[in-house]
């Protein structure tokens, strides 16, 4: 087996210090915990139709991880539901789990926003690439491929707008803003709208 | 078609197709070309985190009073004191299916902080004695320290004290209210005297107050004598400490006859009890 191409940009650095630098430790672990738990679950779907893991990007929205084996649609579409489904199925346990310990209502809560957020119709989240299988399997890579993008930045917009109108209207902390407007920026530069540098 | 099928999902998707299209000449020139530069860029812009990294260290190691300081500031901006743990615990409580209003509710209070004067209103109301007034839980214009006056002062009348300075549940609207200056109960017609020297600002009526009268000291302060039966000082007139403004009376929103007495600073409100003897 090839040795697992790892990469990470600067800013998930950056993103992963300020994390760990602010948030109270018990919520690192518990989104440490959650975000290793739904990359397992798409590696563990992926072993299931023989796949080889390629590499694991590491991004300030999450890990993506890398294949280049061939895929049907269908096993693809199971192992990109994998993730959020974890997420979902551990919410449900932790949640359970929380009449008898306090605690895991935290974990409940971090693993049902994790997976809730990862089905968002943005590229690079699984939702997406959800949507992405389901319009190439209909009409085509092609057309799939204008749709999600349009999408995205439909989306991402609308959540922008959405952040930006409840911090000007409640106040509170701008860290929605600044999610929303990292996934609006990205989807920006997905259409070739915005230049930068594509970090390799 | 059958091609896209079995490809493999990022080796075809590293290409998007808008990109290409944007930037066909340079994919033209094949890949090998891009790859140095990419990667140069890529170290430049590691070497440039690397960098910022080490001078926040090296401040924290060499200022670590100014470290915290900003560390501090840039913790208060970044989650303006959201609780995220509070929250995604709100969050798995309403997934546990506890009362699904109450869980929205305490996500909200951890995201956007509790609705101002309420919940002071609330830990006041649920329990008077064991919380003691901060600057976190009363209005803004409260002074709660004591301040000194750099003046001479007396009661302004003989009574009792029936309210004091802050929360408490309005006699009248039943509701909680902060209550900005001090109820002396007295008889009816029991001369109400200036609490220092001073000029007659303002005598008026108004349907709260009753009839009142605003005397203004020196360094700033003002004192308001309220629910006044009548006002025996005229707008303007000096008075001297101890002087007669007013009859005490139950003139406004009242349930007996009472002086209501404020001590003003500017724009804030000073707890009497500091300057009087009740």
């Amino acid at each position: 087996m090839s040795p697992i191409d790892i990469r990470a940009t600067p800013l998930t650095w950056l993103f992963a210090l300020s994390v760990a630098v602010f948030a109270q430790p018990r919520l690192t672990l518990a989104l440490l915990c959650a975000a290793a738990l739904h990359e397992l679950g798409h590696i563990a779907v992926l072993r299931l139709f023989n796949g080889t893991l390629k590499g694991l990007a590491f991004t300030p929205f999450g890990a993506e991880i890398r294949f280049a084996h061939v895929m049907s649609y269908g096993a693809e579409a199971l192992i990109t539901a994998a993730g959020p489904a974890v997420n979902l199925l551990c919410a449900a346990a932790f949640a359970t789990l929380g009449r008898r310990w306090e605690g895991a209502y935290l974990h409940a809560g971090v693993h049902t926003v994790l997976g809730l957020y990862n089905l968002l119709p943005i590229r690079p989240l699984d939702g997406e690439r959800l949507m992405w299988i389901a319009l190439a399997w209909c009409f085509g890579p092609y057309a799939a491929d204008r749709i999600c993008a349009a999408l995205s930045l439909a989306v991402s917009a609308s959540l922008t707008a959405l952040a930006g109108w409840l911090l000007l209207r409640f106040g509170g902390t701008p860290f929605f803003l600044l999610a929303a407007g990292a996934l609006f920026w990205r989807s920006l530069r997905e259409m070739g709208l915005v230049k930068t540098a594509k970090i390799r | 078609m059958s091609d896209y099928h079995t490809a493999g999902r990022r080796v075809e998707r590293d290409h998007v197709p808008f990109r290409q299209q944007f930037e066909a000449s340079r994919h033209s020139q094949g890949k090998r070309e891009e790859e140095p530069r990419q990667n140069s860029r890529w170290l430049r812009q590691l070497l440039a985190s690397a960098l910022l990294f080490a001078l926040l260290v090296g401040v924290k190691v060499a200022y670590p009073d100014v470290a915290e300081q900003y560390s501090r500031r840039a913790r208060a901006l970044l989650s303006n004191e959201t609780d995220f743990a509070a929250a995604f615990s709100a969050v798995g409580r309403a997934v546990g299916g506890e009362e699904m209003g109450q869980a929205i509710n305490d996500a909200y209070v951890a995201v956007f902080g509790p609705a101002e004067e309420t919940e002071a209103v609330a830990v006041m109301a649920n329990d008077r004695t064991a919380l003691a007034y901060t600057e976190d839980n009363t209005p803004p214009q409260a002074e709660l320290l004591q301040s000194v006056l750099g003046f001479d002062y007396a009661d302004p009348v003989d009574g009792t004290l029936s309210s004091a300075f802050g929360y408490r549940t309005h006699p009248i609207g039943n509701d909680q209210r902060f209550h900005y200056g001090l109820d002396i109960a007295a008889e009816t017609g029991a001369i109400i005297r200036s609490f220092a020297d001073g000029t007659v600002l303002a005598v008026g009526e108004s349907s709260d107050l009753g009839k009142y009268v605003e005397v203004a000291h020196a360094n700033g302060y003002t004192t308001l004598y309220a629910h006044c039966s009548k006002i025996t000082a005229s707008s303007g007139q000096s008075v001297r400490l101890g002087d007669p403004i007013a009859e005490v009376g139950e003139s406004g929103e009242t349930t007996g006859p009472h002086l209501h007495f404020e001590i003003h600073r500017d724009t804030k409100y000073l707890n009497p009890i500091y300057y009087v003897t009740y």
